[in-house]
């Protein structure tokens, strides 16, 4: 009656972005600048958010001009059997980087907060949390991002304020000695933690219309860059570029450095990350409502609480398989690079000419 | 007897218009009900015309019924034009103003349940209502569940009328409806719908009309049985609809764009559509200057984190993640458990469930011995169960303040909501310690995300707050000066939001 109208709105569209991006980044955006660049990771992240920035712009762009429903779209102009096999393909696609990063999730879980507990024991429950989530519409998951993201971001500014004193801002200064190649492929490879972004070709059609959306989406994109680079200065000025490319969650070992005030709480570090790890949450239940979103607009005749159960369980299989997680990190690189960013761009295209085409 | 009635309970038929058939068919409808007070008179012998009078003892002003119907028809009755009786009786004779014609047997019978007198006249198939309703009922007395600092302090009673009355007196406005209607097929509850005819969203009276009379249902005698029968998601436990005891609750809510249910022989009356904050508003916070109206909503805010977390973290804390705090405090909390034998999670349930005993006692017991078995319990109980250490005396003092922080939330039914969370956020705490806090967090975030009230988004304005140009978040954690809240909440219909402006 009065909300029930499938829209959310343009702060609603910024904190999906933000939550969407901004939490799996902080967690390794710098141990990738780091690993490819060592002490030049700074132009590596300086890189990476303009690249992530004109990602950012191309799909906004792409999504405008489809101008209706992504599915809609396909439908419309690639016909049922061809939609239903480019749906099949962005749901394999999004379970496997969602794979990812509940791998990661339960690792950094085990390895912090839960030492010593097994990962499937970590994994279960996330994974019911998140199928929970997804079950929802997006004006759902449009308040949940909303609600979530102070948690997120709180933890975020406390970070920074209380490491502030400690950082060696000489560590991050660039030495440009790592060769353009490396920078580049290295801020390529930054692309890795914007790919949520692709969610836009889906949920801008719901966006309402009160403000530009493409350049909601941009200057979005530009503040996750700059939170990006306050994380690295952070991050390697307190533990140097060296000892941040060992780990996959550099950013982890920061917060255990810092101390609140008082010493009234002695592991602080558990507490900041125990709701900053929420946004690894809107990462993966972001995937799994997509690949949800898709199933239920291809496949309607697949009850939704069906089509949830099933991508958990895929999803569960895939995160808890023997790949270690640096495997899976260095495999997802590769399959990234080479092929899921191009596909996430060549898709849109031809959906965009085929209609165009159509037009004609 | 069943053949009076058909399937939604109604009395089938229409009256006659003789008079001796209708109290051929009132005697059996009325058999064997022994308090209701019948009697035909005499008008005038030489043309037959008599009357019928019925009502309920009890129910009904008989004084009243003596001087506007009897005394004017048997001794003032000079001025009756025999020709036309009927007209002669209800314009001139009766002396009141509260009357209405009938003309079928249901709506005598349902009138004269409802304390109203019924007039019936020989030769004619209809009747007249009088309207003479004395019901028994309580005077207007303090919101006990309710009470504030600073504000009127009357609040609704068991009587419809009175509780029309008390919202009509502060909105002096004829835009102000009171649409009624009667619910359940043998109670025949009154219950009115009030609300703000330009104000409210279009289509809200209609939903809420339409879901009340979804239903066939024997009885409604509180106006909690309405609130389950119409919220939207019955297994939420959050309330969707709030319930208040207030007058001046209920009368800003209107002028907001809400609906306000009054339903006979309830003292709660139903205002919704209803968000998460709105339960955290208590009246007070408009009449207190904004500063101390922000202080004490933040407080509620903590206090709801406390009545919910509290007890869950300590047991996260205290069974998996001790290195969190600092080692003096760690040693005291186990020194403070020493002896005692059971589990963290034990420990916390016996003292919760004590907590859940003494408040339920508290209840049901009279006055008096309610404050009492509050001491015996509080006190006696704990400090026993202390030094017998079967409880640490940090595990009462985390029920304890558990507690008084759920006394601080302003609505008896959304702390109940809160006393229910406690609990499944313990078990979770109690499996995966910090972990399993913020998995049941974020359930119930993602649970409240979905939850709407009749389609306003539950988690307004913390959600969805942009809508009305941010004007609801004025009166959210942070309630600013009135001055400042120029348009009404989100509530009210799109094109009347401005409340507020300067001359």
């Amino acid at each position: 009656m009065f909300s029930s109208n499938d829209e959310i709105s343009s702060r609603q569209v910024r904190r999906f972005l933000m939550v969407e991006n901004f939490s799996q980044t902080t967690f390794i955006m710098t141990a990738i600048a780091t690993r490819a660049a060592g002490n030049d990771g700074l132009l590596v992240v300086l890189l990476g958010s303009v690249f992530g920035v004109v990602y950012a712009l191309s799909l906004g762009l792409l999504a405008k001009k489809i101008n209706m429903g992504y599915i809609a779209a396909l439908r419309q102009n690639t016909g049922y059997f061809v939609t239903e096999i480019i749906a099949i393909i962005y749901i394999i696609r999004f379970l496997v980087k969602a794979g990812f990063a509940l791998k990661y999730f339960g690792v950094v879980i085990t390895k912090t907060i839960m030492r010593g507990n097994l990962q499937w024991v970590i994994i279960i429950p996330i994974i019911i949390v998140c199928a929970y989530a997804s079950s929802m519409k997006v004006e759902g998951r449009g308040r949940l991002v909303e609600l979530i993201f102070w948690w997120m971001f709180i933890p975020f500014l406390i970070v920074i304020i209380l490491s502030f004193r400690q950082i060696n801002f000489s560590s991050c200064i660039p030495s440009f000695d790592s060769g353009i190649k490396s920078v580049l492929s290295g801020s390529y490879s930054t692309l890795l933690l914007y790919l949520p972004l692709e969610f836009i070709l889906f949920s801008y059609c719901h966006a309402n219309n009160d403000v530009n959306k493409v350049k909601n989406i941009v200057v979005t994109t530009v503040w996750i860059g700059i939170m990006n680079i306050v994380i690295y200065i952070v991050t390697v000025g307190m533990i140097s570029p060296n000892f941040a490319s060992k780990s996959l969650w550099p950013t982890l070992k920061i917060m255990q450095l810092i101390e609140l005030p008082g010493g009234f709480i002695q592991r602080f570090d558990l507490f900041v990350l125990m709701f900053w790890i929420i946004g690894l949450f809107g990462v993966i239940s972001g995937y799994l409502f997509y690949s949800n979103d898709i199933c239920k607009k291809v496949f309607p005749f697949i009850n939704q609480w069906i089509s949830i159960v099933i991508l958990s369980v895929i999803l569960f299989v895939i995160a808890v398989g023997k790949t270690t997680l640096n495997e899976y990190y260095n495999n997802l690189l590769i399959y990234v690079c080479y092929f899921d960013i191009p596909l996430s761009l060549i898709i849109p295209c031809s959906v965009l000419l085929l209609k165009s085409r159509r037009v004609k | 007897m069943s053949g009076y009635y058909d399937e939604e309970n109604k009395v089938i038929g229409k009256l006659s218009n003789n008079l001796d058939k209708n109290i051929e068919l009132i005697e059996e409808l009325f058999d064997k009900c022994d308090d209701i007070v019948k009697k035909r008179f005499v008008l005038d012998k030489k043309r037959h015309i008599s009357f019928y009078i019925l009502y309920i003892d009890g129910l009904t002003d008989s004084g009243m019924i003596e001087r506007t119907i009897i005394k004017p028809l048997l001794w003032d009755n000079v001025d009756i034009d025999w020709i036309d009786v009927w007209h002669t009786i209800r314009d001139k004779e009766v002396e009141t103003a509260d009357i209405m014609e009938i003309s079928t047997l249901d709506d005598l019978v349902v009138n004269v349940l409802s304390g109203n007198t019924v007039l019936l006249v020989e030769g004619y198939d209809k009747g007249i209502i009088i309207s003479s309703k004395k019901l028994p009922v309580r005077g207007i007395e303090n919101p006990d569940d309710e009470a504030g600092m600073r504000g009127s302090r009357d609040s609704f009673n068991e009587s419809f009328r009175t509780s029309t009355a008390l919202v009509r007196r502060r909105i002096r406005d004829p835009r102000l409806k009171i649409q009624q209607g009667k619910i359940g097929e043998r109670s025949r509850s009154d219950y009115a719908l009030v609300y703000m005819d330009d104000l409210v969203e279009t289509g809200l009276v209609d939903e809420i009309n339409k879901k009340i009379n979804k239903y066939r249902i024997d009885g409604i005698f509180d106006s909690g049985m309405i609130e389950q029968l119409i919220e939207h998601k019955w297994y939420s436990p959050f309330p969707q609809i709030q319930a208040t005891q207030r007058p001046d609750k209920v009368a800003s809510s209107i002028l907001e764009g809400r609906v306000a249910i009054i339903v006979d022989n309830s003292p709660e009356v139903l205002l919704l559509p209803a968000t998460w904050n709105s339960f955290f508003q208590a009246s007070d916070d408009y009449y207190t200057r904004w500063g101390i109206g922000t202080f004490a909503r933040i407080i509620r805010y903590i206090a709801a984190f406390i009545a919910i977390s509290l007890p869950g973290l300590y047991i996260a804390i205290a069974c998996f993640h001790t290195e969190i705090l600092p080692t003096n405090l760690v040693l005291s909390f186990a020194a403070a458990r020493s002896g005692v034998p059971f589990p963290v999670l034990i420990e916390v349930l016996i003292m919760e469930l004590e907590f859940e005993l003494l408040r339920e006692a508290g209840i049901r017991l009279p006055g008096q011995m309610g404050g009492t078995i509050g001491i015996v319990g509080g006190l006696i109980v704990g400090q026993a169960a202390v030094d017998a250490s079967l409880v640490s005396t940090i595990v009462v003092i985390i029920v304890a303040l558990t507690a008084i922080a759920s006394f601080a939330i302003p609505n008896e039914e959304f702390v109940s909501t809160f006393r229910i969370l406690k609990f499944f956020i313990i078990f979770m705490c109690a499996i995966w310690g910090l972990y399993g806090y913020l998995l049941g967090m974020l359930i119930m975030y993602i649970h409240l995300s979905k939850l709407e009230s009749f389609g306003i988004p539950y988690m307004m304005p913390a959600v969805s707050g942009t809508v009305n140009q941010y004007n609801d978040e004025k009166d959210y954690i942070f309630k600013l000066p009135i001055w400042t809240m120029r348009n009404r909440p989100i509530y009210t219909k799109r094109n009347e939001r401005k409340r507020m402006d300067k001359k």
